[in-house]
């Protein structure tokens, strides 16, 4: 199973970036977004604005990559007939979809390299790191939160051929909802029940909390285990998900276009 | 015997898409499905290989219930659908590279079978860029990289050029001599005959007709003719049952008047017509 996981990250990596909109997704979006957001935040009074400009163009980058490829891949994959072939493959279905989601966010942190050089290049300021252990931390727990919810994400996408537009319904509505590039706490209250419903929220209060220094250490802890907590609960709703996917697309023959 | 299906039986909502298919395909055998689209050959398929469910019946894979096929089992197969099944943007390697991992082959298996279907010079060229010829050869590498005991193919040629056809038909035939069991599906009657040992007529899910083709070319050969054609250009038909027929052959074959002689046994094709009242490329 490592094997097959493995060898499908590796051979998606290539795929990925072979495609123009996967290398928009992780070159120019976070380029853009970082000038965008650094325009929109050097005026603004806010003080710590740059982990909301660096992290925030590159979270915003890195969950376009998950959407256009992740999410997306099952799209392309049902149209070139590829779907179907994995599908009836010897090695678990799963674990072939999770070797392209790995490889696929893995390559996507590449946005916030990008993001934080293009802060420095651009405007001459660099995002400094006052817990750098934490960020490590909540780095790790951000990335498997993302491949978590994409394998969420791809196994709902196996089950329609409506792919292409679901896939664009749920990226901006995330962006806003998990408060990449605001805080949560400016969202109506009613908005912030669902935004604290999703894993990606806690991620990102992880990484800004471990720029600005973790002065509580009990906060950061919390935050971490509903961060895990949630993904957990992420991962079981994937398997049974998956289960029930896997009978209704065996029923129904949804794996291809016609 | 390595497939089985009894009393098959599978709608998509209310429509009935197979209606009691019995079929089996003995081991080292090429078995053609033929039918036009929409006739149920890919559903058929597909439940072979464990894509789909059914709804009553049996199929059995390698003396298995196809529902319970395990990775070990499927590692027995290969299979070709009639979409392509190919990374556009990879190179033939990594094309094979990715299922490779899936079926837990040495990556030296790769360049040894894409020689075999004579990609050996492509090795590096994006399957995107490949001629239509090019990707059907660089499917059928993928589908017996892993030297599988049964083939499944859903129309292996369709769309080919008669040339790229001989070549996929050298390989199928190759695959047959070394052993492995063939289930391909087709709506080419020339490609059933030529590499068929065994075929089965399908219209509107129900197979109307089985056999070899031969045999189901004589069953329908209810005008028993032999058609003649004379040196001096005139053509003559014969009936094989009158005992006249083989006296005046055998005159005309002395005098070296006879050009050539055929029967007039239906082909495939007709033999469809006649049984469903349409073409087998209707549609297609």
């Amino acid at each position: 199973m490592i094997k097959v996981i493995i060898g499908t990250m590796l051979v998606q990596m290539k795929q990925s970036f072979a495609r123009p909109m996967f290398r928009f997704c992780l070159i120019a979006n976070p380029i853009l977004n970082t000038i965008l957001l650094y325009e929109m935040y050097k005026e603004s009074g806010e003080t710590n604005y740059m982990a909301y400009v660096v992290l925030g163009a590159g979270l915003m980058g890195l969950w376009s990559c998950i959407c256009f490829s992740s999410a997306g891949d099952i799209n392309r994959e049902r149209y070139s007939g590829t779907l179907a072939l994995i599908f009836a493959a010897p090695a678990r279905f799963p674990s072939i979809i999770l070797g392209k989601i790995i490889g696929n966010t893995i390559m996507s942190l590449l946005t916030m390299v990008i993001s934080l050089i293009t802060a420095k290049a651009l405007f001459g300021i660099s995002l400094k790191l006052e817990s750098p252990i934490y960020f490590f931390v909540a780095l790790i727990a951000a990335i498997i939160a993302f491949i978590v919810i994409s394998s969420v994400i791809a196994c709902i996408l196996t089950l329609s051929r409506k792919t292409e537009l679901y896939m664009n319904c749920i990226e901006i509505p995330i962006i806003l909802l998990c408060g990449f590039v605001f805080p949560v706490s400016v969202l109506p209250y009613g908005v912030r029940v669902i935004s604290y419903a999703l894993s990606p929220t806690y991620a990102i209060e992880l990484m800004r909390m471990a720029v600005w220094g973790v002065t509580d250490k009990a906060v950061f802890i919390e935050k971490l285990g509903i961060l895990l907590g949630l993904t957990v609960v992420y991962a079981i709703f994937s398997v049974i998900l998956y289960r029930r996917i896997d009978k209704r697309v065996r029923i129904a023959a949804t794996l291809e276009v016609a | 015997m390595m497939i089985t299906c009894t009393n098959l039986k599978k709608s998509f909502g209310d429509k009935q898409v197979l209606k009691d298919i019995n079929l089996s395909v003995a081991k080292g055998s090429i078995v053609g499905l033929l039918g036009p689209s929409g006739a149920g050959k890919t559903t058929i398929i597909k439940i072979l290989t464990g894509q789909l469910s059914y709804d009553s019946g049996s199929v059995r894979v390698f003396d298995k219930e196809a529902s319970k096929l395990t990775g070990e089992d499927k590692k027995r197969f290969g299979i070709m659908m009639d979409r392509f099944g190919l990374y556009d943007r990879l190179t033939c390697v990594d094309n094979l590279k990715i299922f490779a991992d899936i079926y837990g082959i040495k990556h030296i298996r790769i360049k040894e079978t894409l020689d075999e279907v004579g990609l050996k010079d492509d090795y590096k060229k994006l399957a995107a860029n490949l001629s239509k010829g090019m990707r059907a050869r660089l499917q059928l590498a993928r589908v017996f990289m892993h030297s599988p005991e049964i083939i499944f193919l859903d129309e292996p040629t369709a769309g080919l050029d008669p040339q790229s056809m001989r070549a996929i038909h050298r390989i199928i035939l190759k695959k047959k001599q070394e052993g492995c069991t063939i289930f391909l599906t087709t709506h080419n009657m020339e490609e059933a005959h030529k590499l068929c040992d065994n075929i089965f007529l399908l219209n509107e899910g129900k197979i109307v007709e089985q056999g070899t083709p031969e045999d189901i070319c004589r069953r329908y050969n209810v005008n028993k003719r032999i058609k003649l054609h004379l040196t001096n250009g005139r053509d003559l038909e014969l009936s094989q049952e009158s005992t006249d027929t083989a006296r005046e052959v055998f005159e005309l074959l002395n005098k070296g008047e006879i050009s050539t002689i055929h029967s007039t046994e239906p082909t495939l094709e007709t033999v469809f017509l006649e049984l469903t009242g349409k073409a087998l490329e209707e549609g297609a």
